[in-house]
């Protein structure tokens, strides 16, 4: 294995921002494919830090400066994603629901997303249940994520759930997540999918579409 | 000027025959019973007896006297038997020379519920004016100590309403998780320590809004609001921060926001492994945890239970360990800190007492009237009506002994 992808990889899991970039520069310099790039450094990278983040062994900003570095990567590879012609694979909307401004753990799922290959269209914080849909609608989604972070603005969690049904998008799934969220809640309101942390959220989101 | 005991007492018996018309001259009430004391809290000299001035003991009578000087304010003190005690400074120049006390009678006490002037406040200006007429009261001193004193007094209010206002997700959900953390931390299961830490700074991170200085602003308080509890706890705090905290004066020069990650990370997890080595027993710590968490969450309906839950043990080791340790029952301890809380905020805020009562955790204003009149032997109004600041501080004080 190429050794600057290993130390891309571990630049990635120690949050290393400036060291990530300039290795991902010499790997692009080497003729390597973006793709490659994303799949085999910056994606098991992250994928470290979150599986240690689902394990506890880790705190948030650790795990934010890992999200840094690998957006600041992301700014140079994406542009030579699309002028390779890689498509996503899905396509997803993501927000923290209205009333709510905390944006951490929704920007930590999308990041995740990014990486492995979903088009994410971030709604931001505090976002009004109809843009979702209207969002979902726009850009074709078939993955919508609600994020929320305080207990009280956990009903207009279940209202844009109940509104995205409403709504006639058959394909979506809804994902739903937030340090107050649960199952059982994501049951009770009729969500597909709960992930309890950013590191998992990938693989529900995958198991929520192949459903 | 510096003058001995002797001498001092020496220039108060000169005077002494200016002050036997003083009752008459301010046409003051009957029943009011003046006294002189000197710097120690001696009486050499009863103007009039009044109503009597009951058990105050001499030792009260100079604190009295020497609170009023420093406050720059008449001091107030209620007496045992429901008379209001009033202390006034005897000076020359800046030279404390003794005190005047006034006992007014209970029957003239306001048992009012507004705030205006009450007879005992009337009687006191009077009384002041008038030895400021005579040069036994240095006016102008008594000015500059009670413009000092509202300084003060703004200034603590300004802190406490900063940390009002800043109370927001990130705190409440520390201030909830306390108990918890504590007791995973000294369990040594790092990793739950760990999981509970997450879950605050998810949202100290968020409320931070990627603002460097903001983030540093709240990871600071995290910090020190750790590091306080594990003072309580029996920690030593500078084991991890070093010695006078230089450890946080770090903080100040990270410059972004991967440097402020590892260094968030290193301090947790100093904290974590000082509060793992902490030796005091495992019952102190757990009631610690428990006291502290009363005091944060007294505004709430608590329970027994809750509490005991809070600090993991059933609710009757709960009740035996509290009660040894504290020295009241869980209700009684819960109802003193409320009451605390109270007479805090009844010498600071303005606002009505029914919400003074929901403050503390009273849902019901007659219960809070009826209890506090018990404990403190005052309405809550009458209380608030009588003194501006320090007689709040006197009265804490007499509530806790």
């Amino acid at each position: 294995m190429n050794q600057n992808l290993t130390l891309l990889q571990s630049a990635i899991e120690a949050g290393k921002r400036k060291d990530a970039v300039a290795l991902t520069r010499s790997l692009l310099d080497e003729g390597m494919a973006p793709l490659d790039v994303v799949e085999q450094a910056l994606v098991p990278g992250m994928s470290v830090i979150g599986e240690k983040f689902k394990r506890n062994e880790v705190f948030v900003p650790e795990m934010l400066i890992a999200a840094r570095a690998m957006k600041e990567c992301m700014v140079l590879l994406e542009p030579l994603l699309v002028a390779a012609g890689v498509k996503p694979k899905h396509t997803a909307v993501i927000g923290t629901v209205q009333g709510d401004l905390h944006d951490i753990g929704k920007n930590l799922v999308a990041m995740m997303l990014k990486g492995a290959n979903f088009a994410v269209h971030d709604l931001g914080t505090n976002v009004p249940t109809e843009k979702f849909v209207e969002a979902a609608r726009e850009h074709g989604a078939e993955l919508v994520c609600l994020s929320a972070l305080l207990t009280t603005t956990m009903p207009a969690m279940r209202e844009a759930v109940g509104v995205i049904r409403a709504a006639a998008l058959p394909k979506v799934k809804i994902l739903v997540g937030g340090a107050p969220i649960t199952q059982e809640f994501c049951n009770e309101i009729g969500a597909d999918g709960y992930s309890p942390d950013a590191a998992s959220a990938v693989d529900k989101a995958k198991e929520v579409l192949s459903a | 000027m510096s003058l001995d005991g002797q001498k001092r007492l020496e220039l108060l018996r000169v005077c002494w025959p200016l002050f036997p018309g003083l009752p008459d001259t301010l046409d003051l009430p009957e029943g009011l019973g003046l006294r002189l004391v000197d710097s120690s809290g001696v009486v050499f000299a009863v103007l009039r007896n009044g109503a009597g001035f009951g058990p105050i003991s001499r030792s009260e009578q100079k604190e009295m006297v020497e609170e009023a000087l420093r406050w720059g304010d008449p001091c107030y003190r209620w007496c045992d038997d429901e008379n209001i005690a009033i202390a006034l400074p005897l000076t020359w120049n800046q030279t404390l020379l003794g005190g005047l006390l006034a006992l007014v009678p209970s029957s003239l006490t306001s048992n009012g519920q507004g705030n205006g002037a009450s007879p005992p406040r009337e009687i006191a200006q009077r009384l002041m004016d008038f030895l400021g007429q005579c040069n036994w009261l240095n006016l102008a001193l008594m000015a500059d100590h009670r413009a000092a004193a509202e300084r003060e007094r703004l200034r603590a209010e300004a802190i406490h309403e900063a940390k009002t206002r800043g109370e927001g997700p990130w705190q409440a959900s520390y201030s909830y998780w306390e108990p918890e953390l504590f007791l995973a931390m000294r369990r040594r299961e790092r990793s739950e320590a760990r999981r509970i830490l997450n879950r605050i700074l998810l949202a100290l991170y968020s409320l931070g809004m990627e603002d460097l200085g903001r983030t540093k602003g709240f990871v600071l308080d995290l910090v020190t609001m750790m590091a306080r509890t594990m003072v309580d706890c029996g920690a030593d705090p500078a084991d991890t921060l070093g010695r006078g905290m230089e450890r946080l004066n770090q903080l100040d020069a990270l410059e972004d926001e991967e440097t402020l990650g590892r260094w968030v990370a290193d301090i947790l997890e100093r904290l974590i492994d000082a509060v793992e080595k902490t030796t005091c027993p495992s019952e102190d710590f757990r009631m610690s945890l428990a006291l502290k968490y009363l005091r944060e969450h007294c505004e709430q309906p608590l329970s027994r239970d809750e509490v005991a839950a809070k600090v993991g043990l059933s609710p009757a080791h709960f009740s035996r360990l509290f009660s040894a340790a504290v020295g009241r029952s869980f209700s009684d301890e819960l109802l003193h800190i409320r009451l605390e809380k109270a007479i805090r905020l009844l010498g600071r805020s303005d606002a009505p007492i029914k919400e003074i009562a929901g403050l503390c955790g009273f849902s019901d204003q007659g219960y809070f009237t009826r209890v506090f009149r018990r404990k403190l032997g005052r309405t809550p109004g009458a209380y608030a009506a009588l003194s501006p600041h320090r007689t709040k501080v006197l009265q804490t004080e007499r509530m806790s002994q």
